[in-house]
Order: structure tokens, then sequence, then C-alpha cells
């Protein structure tokens, strides 16, 4: 299971799910299941999210044990 | 997800029209056939068959507007006319992916629906001769079926 902190980030830099979904290039909807952990994105999208956040990939994305052991 | 609802339901209403239209239309020719063609003994017997031009008329309507309220709703380019038809939604990877998955459970519906109606047919045979559109009517159900499943699988795929 890959978790991520997009919620966190979008609300850190002041964006609504609109907003970021324009940003990178998808639906609001992509966007919301992200956040709800239900999508796994394609190496593009996260990409994107990682310029946006100005976050390296990893710090984004992480498998749900290496969640549990930070 | 409105534009896929607005496409399948669309599409099931202009195929049950469709059927309609023709089952209507062959159900008369065949019953001339059946009665009259053993009555001609080789000469031209002039007949009447009772044929109606408006399930025609409505159903191209029904087409042409849907066409056009399709376009409006998903507007695409000239060169994307046949690739972005029908209810096939692709505006992210996301869509992409369920659409993906919903036309897998379309094409086995599909599979297991027209080997059913295989089997119908082969049981039915009598019924055939009480209503010889019957078997427009069963292919129209194969094809709504998958529909319908394609459209129950991209919105169950789509609200996750």
């Amino acid at each position: 299971m890959i978790k991520n902190r997009v919620k966190e980030l979008r609300a850190r830099f002041n964006l609504t799910q609109g907003d970021l979904a324009e940003r990178v290039g998808v639906t609001r909807q992509t966007i919301a299941a992200l956040e709800k952990g239900s999508y796994v994105p394609s190496l593009l999208l996260a990409m994107n999210l990682s310029e946006t956040f100005k976050e390296p990939i990893e710090n984004i994305f992480f498998k749900e044990d290496d969640a549990q052991s930070k | 997800m409105k534009i896929v609802l607005f496409e399948s339901i669309g599409k099931i209403i202009i195929i049950i029209v469709f059927a309609y239209t023709f089952a209507f239309a062959y159900e008369n020719i065949w019953l001339m056939d059946e009665f009259d063609r053993g009555l001609a003994n080789g000469e031209i017997l002039p007949i009447n068959v009772k044929f109606s031009f408006w399930p025609f008329i409505i159903s191209i309507f029904l087409a042409i507007l849907q066409s056009v309220l399709s376009i409006k709703l998903k507007p695409r380019k000239r060169a994307d006319i046949l690739l972005k038809f029908a209810e096939f939604q692709d505006a992210d990877e996301r869509e992409l992916m369920i659409t993906n998955k919903a036309t897998r459970a379309s094409h086995v519906t599909f599979t297991l629906t027209a080997m059913f109606a295989m089997l119908i047919m082969v049981l039915s045979t009598n019924y055939i001769y009480l209503h010889p559109a019957f078997p427009i009517y069963l292919f129209a159900a194969t094809i709504v079926a998958s529909s319908i499943a394609y459209a129950i699988s991209w919105c169950v795929e789509f609200n996750k």
C-alpha cells in the first residue's frame, strides 16, 4: 500500500484540489482519490506533484511499512 | 461521470428504439414472406405491407440529437471524432485506467450474454414463429447488457 502527503502539502501551499489538479494536468477527482489513498499515480503525475511541491518524490510517496517505521 | 452516464443511457435508448424500428419492419416483411410466397405460384402478387417510417425517423433524430449533445458535452478535434465517440472517457490517467477496467467488465458481460442469447435462440425456435423479430431484441439486449455493465463498473470505480 502506498501512502502520500499530498493533502498535507496542498494545505501548506494553500491550494484547492481544483488548483492542484490544474497545475499537474489531471481532474479534481483524481486529486481527491490520491488524497484518499485509493489511487496510486503514474510516475509522470508523481514527478509533476514533486515539481509543484518542490519536494523529492520519496518525501511525498512512501510505502505503508516505511510510514510506520518513521 | 455525467458524460459516461449520458453516453451510456443515450446509447441504450437509441439501441432500444433502433431494435424496435428494425423489428417492426422485419416482422411485417417476414409475415408477408411466410404467408404470401406460397400463394404466388410463380406469379407476381401485389401485396400491402404495413410499414411506418415513424420509428425510422425517430431513431435517426435521436441518433443525431445524441451526437450533437455528445460533441457539446465532450469537445473534440475533428481528427478525434471517432476516437472520442461513445462512452469512453479519458480526461486524465485515472479515467483512462477506469475506462480500461470498465471496458473489460463490458467485454466479459458481452461474451456471457452472447453465449446466453445463443442458448435462448436454440431453445425458443417455436417462439420465433410467434414473434419473428425476437432475435433482433435478443441482439439488442446483448448490447444493452454490456453497456449497463460498462456504466455500472465505471461509476463504481470512479467513486472508489
